[in-house]
């Protein structure tokens, strides 16, 4: 979900900050750079889990099922091929926005980290969270429903009670998703094993 | 268009490396790390919205009318993933590209690096020289193009779009090309004053 997955990018890279804090203090602290190998490593991190996780999950979903992908926002996702030039621009947009939100998130973590305002860090990637959770609930029964713009909305002889659930797998949607699902949640936590072990052999040393 | 969208990417981050061919010479593991971090995130942020572009809004040109299935990815699970494909292809080979780049500089073959992006770009023209006919007339739909409907790569809002994203991808590996032999200079400065 667009209005999901921007956030998420965000929300992982502090995530990532935050679970390798003991590390990432550690080892900047040795060094004399203002920023130091291991920040330039959990960027890595942060870029590649926004782009290589968050970002394909979220563009397949926009590419197969644009209405319910942004909760039936904007008739413009559904209506991207050949009409003029702007609409295409929506789903590169929503690629970069997720890739900027990780970069962001990440060089807000580390900063706010090394100024010692840990719990900050902490607030803010579960306030994003909540914030996320309410704009979505908000959009009550949006998230429930597989269709189309005019069909959730009513419009152009269409109506919303052709639409059908999420869990049915109409138009093959939920197998789509828990696909999806399963991708982004293996993503996530190989990104927390890897953070873990290298904690753990830091802590070692 | 995919063709093309492959040896570009490789081709940028063949150029990225070159950039910083000093810092990659090194032994220093954060310049290594600062490399590595700014090609992913060129090849995410400046590469691949690109082809996406194209995919979306005329998706039987961006794969060369190759095949048909890319026409209609709503409401199918097998076909949407050549999304996840289409990302993977454009991100990949950019990263790849800076890897072979990378090697290359440490084992003292500057020239290959540079060899290696003028082939590509020599490769993009031939491509485009080759597939010209498709290349320069444009159908959204593989029924357009059997139907040949066409109409002209020069015409608005295609050429429009095309100049934007070119722009935005053109001038952005520059400016990064630029911004990364500033950097390495920096460098190079630095180690030679500790010494």
């Amino acid at each position: 979900m667009v209005q999901i997955d921007i956030p998420a990018a965000f929300v992982a890279s502090m995530l990532f900050i935050d679970l390798g804090r003991k590390t990432l203090k550690a080892d900047s602290s040795t060094e004399e750079r203002r920023k130091p190998a291991i920040y330039y490593r959990y960027l890595y991190r942060a870029v590649f889990f926004a782009g290589f996780v968050i970002a394909p999950a979220g563009i397949y979903l926009l590419a197969g099922w644009p209405g319910w992908e942004q909760i039936y926002w904007s008739r413009r996702f559904e209506e991207v091929m050949h009409t003029g030039w702007l609409n295409p621009l929506l789903p590169a947009g929503f690629v970069m926005a997720i890739v900027l939100a990780g970069y962001l998130g990440h060089v807000l973590g580390y900063r706010w980290l090394m100024a010692g305002k840990e719990r900050l860090l902490r607030w803010t990637y579960i306030g994003v969270l909540v914030a996320v959770g309410i704009v979505v609930l908000c959009n009550y029964p949006s998230f429930l429903l597989v269709g189309t713009y005019d069909q959730y909305h009513n419009l152009n002889g269409q109506s919303r009670d052709e639409m059908a659930s999420v869990w049915s797998n109409a138009y093959g949607f939920s197998a789509a998703w828990v696909g999806v699902m399963c991708y982004f949640v293996a993503g996530l936590a190989v990104a927390v094993w890897r953070i873990r072990r290298d904690s753990a052999e830091a802590a070692g040393k | 268009m995919l063709a093309i969208d492959v040896p570009v990417a490789l081709l940028s981050g063949l150029a990225l490396a070159e950039a910083g061919k000093n810092m990659l010479k090194s032994d220093n593991q954060n310049r290594h790390y600062f490399m590595r971090t700014t090609v992913l995130l060129f090849a995410v942020f400046f590469i691949t919205p690109i082809p996406f572009y194209f995919f979306m809004g005329w998706p039987a040109w961006e794969v060369n009318f190759l095949w048909r299935w890319q026409d209609n990815l709503h409401d199918s699970p097998l076909r949407a993933a050549v999304s996840f494909a289409v990302f993977l292809l454009t991100a990949g080979p950019a990263y790849i590209g800076f890897e072979i780049g990378r090697r290359w500089l440490r084992q003292g073959r500057d020239l290959w690096v540079r060899i290696g992006y003028i082939s590509m770009a020599v490769l993009i023209g031939v491509i485009v020289l080759a597939t010209r006919k498709i290349t320069f007339n444009i159908a959204s739909t593989m029924d357009k193009y059997e139907a040949g409907q066409f109409y002209s790569f020069w015409s608005h809002p295609f050429f429009t779009g095309w100049l934007i994203v070119s722009v935005y991808f053109w001038g952005s590996l520059v400016l990064c090309y630029l911004w990364l032999r500033a950097r390495d200079r920096r460098f190079v400065k630095a180690a030679r004053s500790k010494k």
